[in-house]
């Protein structure tokens, strides 16, 4: 009996390489997998914290740039805004 | 016998095996489940476990994609002082107290900081006082900061020998910070949301799936069964009708007027006449501790009061709506002061005339000829005075404006039918109605009334918000909603207006009036707290409270904004026209001035340019239409339905487009729609890939057409 187990183990030897070949990639597979996914955090976090920076700046430059915060700023340096209404040049067409 | 009793033997043996076998698992079983259960299941915890996944609150826009709020991440900044070597502190700590010091150079000089970690470390190194391992350093470090405090000297060593501890946590921030910061609301733990923030949290706030996660080390989790989406979900974004540019010029303008009327408090509403969309709105409040003011109670639409004068236009109306009297009509104002039913009524001054005719009363405020001509017209019997509190109903002022936020109340305006039986319907009570009292209304109330004037009397229903978008794509849009299509009728409208018009030109605005720009307008001037009541004499002593306010819209003809402006218990001047009506006519001036710059030039010239800079295809016809429109001078060589668009120098040169039955056409440059028209026509599969113009086509132009599948990809 245990000889036949062993003729048949030999027999499909092919097989049974193949499997633990298979394991072997099924198991790198996963570790690269998970390494990847580890890597796609990491830039995920960094692409977040940018885009946060970015955000962040962009708000403030948002806000010294509306008029009333321009004009604050501008006072200092003797600037006033304009308080004429603007002038509408229309063509003649006669 | 005996064989078979061997073998009965063998098999009970057998038997009794397999079933102590099996007593066994089931011991186990039961021991690993309740025994040790509370072991293993924690361990498994540790790896694989139901969690929620995180969403991120969605931000909230103007109209022009300004984030009016956001989540930003901040950090509360730790040391662990017991953590670094003697070595590496005593060689970082004098740098580091530097460096601190010249981050926030208002905290603490460079010594004290220094002499201070010291201290700590000594006293945790010795245990004498706890929490040293937690050493406090700062709170609410934004981004770039801690930037810099990485690049520290010691702390860039890392958490375990530098003794760094960095603690994430998520902020609302709202980027043009007191900006109609009450009306897009705000967002903190243990507290209830207000505002847009509140009324669309659950949009805001997204989905949050509960889902079995598992963990990959050192920390990161992922969903068992689709590894793949482990991606950080985000809640919709709201796009609201708000305009910053507006905003910031009724605020300042807002500001400054509150500041110099010294008044409790203020608000301003500025709105578009022909969709009801609210462009700004901001409230201020004095904060009695330091006189400065600040967005704390939205006013505009949490606020009830009596509205005073600007309500004349409404009785004015009721009583041409009725036609019982004319604009001419003669009405006796008793030099400034009328008794009715015992009680007496002044006007604003006591200018001595007997009588004025109607026109001339609304134009000059004066409250007598609006009572007295509105108590011959509906004084009469409960019947007709039922009948003026119908024409409120009619012109929409009895319903609430249903904005989004929460808050608004139900306007009172009184009616024989609900206030009779109750003892409230006096016979002052018409009187008293006709120059706006003995009701109560918020500002926006009142604004979306004189916004209907001014849309020649399509009520709109005022909103805030336009569009939510999820993932990018709009889920929901928000249309304007015409509340009521005739408020009254078009006579009646023409001279509301007319009315309001002559208010500005030669009424109690007059001195607002502005050559280069026109509007117009109601001025009121309200006296609160104060009790009219039959019987109940007025106190000589009180002091008179007012509130001051007005009402209108600009330009004069083909409105396009309508504004009002509310100051709560101005001290000094209390009058509508000195108080209200300079915030109303610098923001219409200045909105006006940007409105022609903008919308007309801009749209224009920036269409103008996308189109020549670009070379593309399609339809002929639609190209005619889109350079006519544009005002785009162009060179069309040809009459063919398609046809390529090529920039030169100083125009555009429009020529055939081939198009054969037997090739692949070249379809770039084209918008989608009519790219596969033209490619299914002749029998070619399409499918797309992204937004825009086609960028590029999987099969090159000129082979031979057989019917295949064509992919193409928009930029």
């Amino acid at each position: 009996m245990r000889k036949d187990l062993t003729n048949w183990i030999f027999k499909n030897m092919g097989f049974v390489l193949f499997l633990s070949v298979l394991g072997i990639v099924y198991i790198y597979n996963a570790h690269k997998a998970e390494g990847k996914m580890r890597k796609i955090q990491e830039l995920r976090k960094e692409v977040s914290d940018a885009k946060n920076q970015y955000q962040q700046i962009k708000s403030e430059i948002m806000y010294e740039s509306t008029e009333s915060q321009l004009e604050k700023e501008l006072i200092k340096k003797d600037l006033k805004s304009n308080d004429d209404v603007p002038v509408v040049i229309k063509q003649d067409n006669s | 016998m005996d064989n078979k009793n061997e073998l009965l033997v063998r098999v009970y043996f057998v038997m009794c095996v397999f079933i102590l076998f099996a007593i066994a698992i089931l011991f186990r079983v039961i021991k690993i489940t309740t025994i040790e259960g509370d072991k293993w299941r924690s361990k498994g915890d540790v790896y694989v476990k139901w969690k929620e996944t995180k969403v991120d609150r969605g931000d909230i826009y103007d109209a022009n994609g300004n984030i009016l709020a956001t989540s930003l991440p901040f950090f509360d900044i730790r040391m662990d002082l017991v953590k670094p070597t003697d070595a590496l502190f005593d060689k970082n700590i004098d740098s580091l107290a530097i460096s601190l010091n010249k981050l926030w150079p208002y905290s603490k000089p460079a010594s004290e900081w220094k002499s201070e970690l010291i201290a700590g470390r000594i006293a945790g190194l010795s245990k004498s006082k706890k929490g040293m391992s937690y050493y406090f350093i700062a709170n609410g470090v934004p981004l770039d900061e801690l930037e810099k405090l990485k690049k520290f000297p010691l702390w860039r060593e890392g958490r375990f020998s530098g003794g760094l501890i960095i603690e994430r946590r998520s902020k609302r921030e709202k980027p043009f910070r007191e900006i109609a910061s009450r009306t897009i609301g705000t967002d903190r733990e243990n507290a209830e949301k207000i505002g847009i923030e509140g009324s669309f949290d659950k949009f805001l706030r997204g989905k949050t799936t509960k889902q079995l996660m598992k963990r990959i080390p050192p920390n990161l989790w992922v969903p068992v069964m689709n590894p793949g989406e482990f991606d950080a979900k985000k809640g919709d974004d709201i796009i609201t009708t708000l305009d910053i540019h507006f905003q910031d010029i009724v605020h300042t303008e807002l500001l400054k007027g509150v500041i110099a009327a010294d008044a409790k408090a203020a608000t301003a509403i500025l709105m578009e006449v022909e969709t009801g969309a609210i462009k700004a709105i901001s409230n201020l409040e004095k904060n009695e501790k330091d006189g400065t003011y600040s967005e704390a109670y939205n006013y505009a639409i949490g606020h009830r009061s009596e509205p005073g004068s600007t309500l004349k236009l409404a009785s004015m109306m009721a009583m041409l709506e009725d036609s019982c009297i004319t604009l001419n009509t003669m009405v006796n104002v008793g030099g400034g002061k009328r008794k009715f039913y015992g009680r007496n009524m002044y006007d604003s001054d006591m200018h001595g005339k007997l009588e004025i005719t109607l026109a001339e009363g609304f134009k000059t405020s004066s409250n007598i000829a609006m009572a007295a001509a509105a108590d011959d017209c509906f004084g009469s019997s409960w019947e007709r005075k039922a009948k003026f509190s119908e024409y409120y109903e009619q012109f929409g002022l009895t319903r609430k404006t249903d904005i989004e936020i929460e808050g608004e109340k139900i306007p009172l305006i009184k009616h024989p039918d609900t206030h009779k039986a109750k003892h409230e319907f006096w016979k002052t009570t018409v009187p008293w109605m006709a120059h706006g009292y003995e009701m109560e209304l918020t500002p926006l109330q009142v604004l979306a009334f004189y916004n209907a004037v001014a849309n020649d009397g399509k009520r709109m229903k005022p909103y805030l918000v336009d569009q939510i978008i999820r993932d990018g794509k709009v889920i929901h849009k928000f249309h304007p909603k015409t509340e009521i299509m005739h408020i009254a009728s078009k006579e009646t409208i023409e001279k509301a207006q007319e009315l309001l018009k002559g208010v500005v030109q030669s009424g109690t605005a007059r001195r607002l009036k502005s050559e280069e720009f026109t509007f117009a307008g109601k001025t009121g001037t309200t006296r609160i707290q104060y009790n009219n009541q039959i019987g109940v004499e007025r106190d000589k002593n009180e002091v008179k409270k007012y509130n001051a306010s007005f009402a209108g819209y600009f330009p004069a003809e083909n409105p396009k904004y309508s504004l009002i402006v509310v100051m709560y218990q101005p001290e000094g001047s209390i009058y509508g026209a000195q108080v209200a009506g300079p915030v109303f006519s610098k923001v219409a001036e200045k909105s006006h001035s940007f409105f022609f710059k903008n919308e007309l030039a801009e749209s224009q010239q920036e269409l103008k340019e996308f189109m020549i800079a670009q070379e593309q295809s399609g339809y002929a016809v639609d190209y005619d239409e889109l350079m006519a429109y544009m005002d785009v001078d162009y060179d069309r060589r040809s009459n063919s339905k398609w046809v390529q668009l090529s920039p030169t120098d100083d125009d555009v040169l429009m020529e055939k487009k081939q198009i054969l039955k037997s090739e692949v056409p070249d379809v770039r440059g084209m918008g989608l729609r009519d790219a596969t028209y033209i490619l299914e026509s002749i029998g070619i599969k399409v499918s797309s890939k992204g937004l825009g113009r086609v960028k590029t086509q999987t099969i090159k132009p000129g082979t031979q057409n057989v019917g295949q599948e064509i992919e193409l990809y928009l930029n």
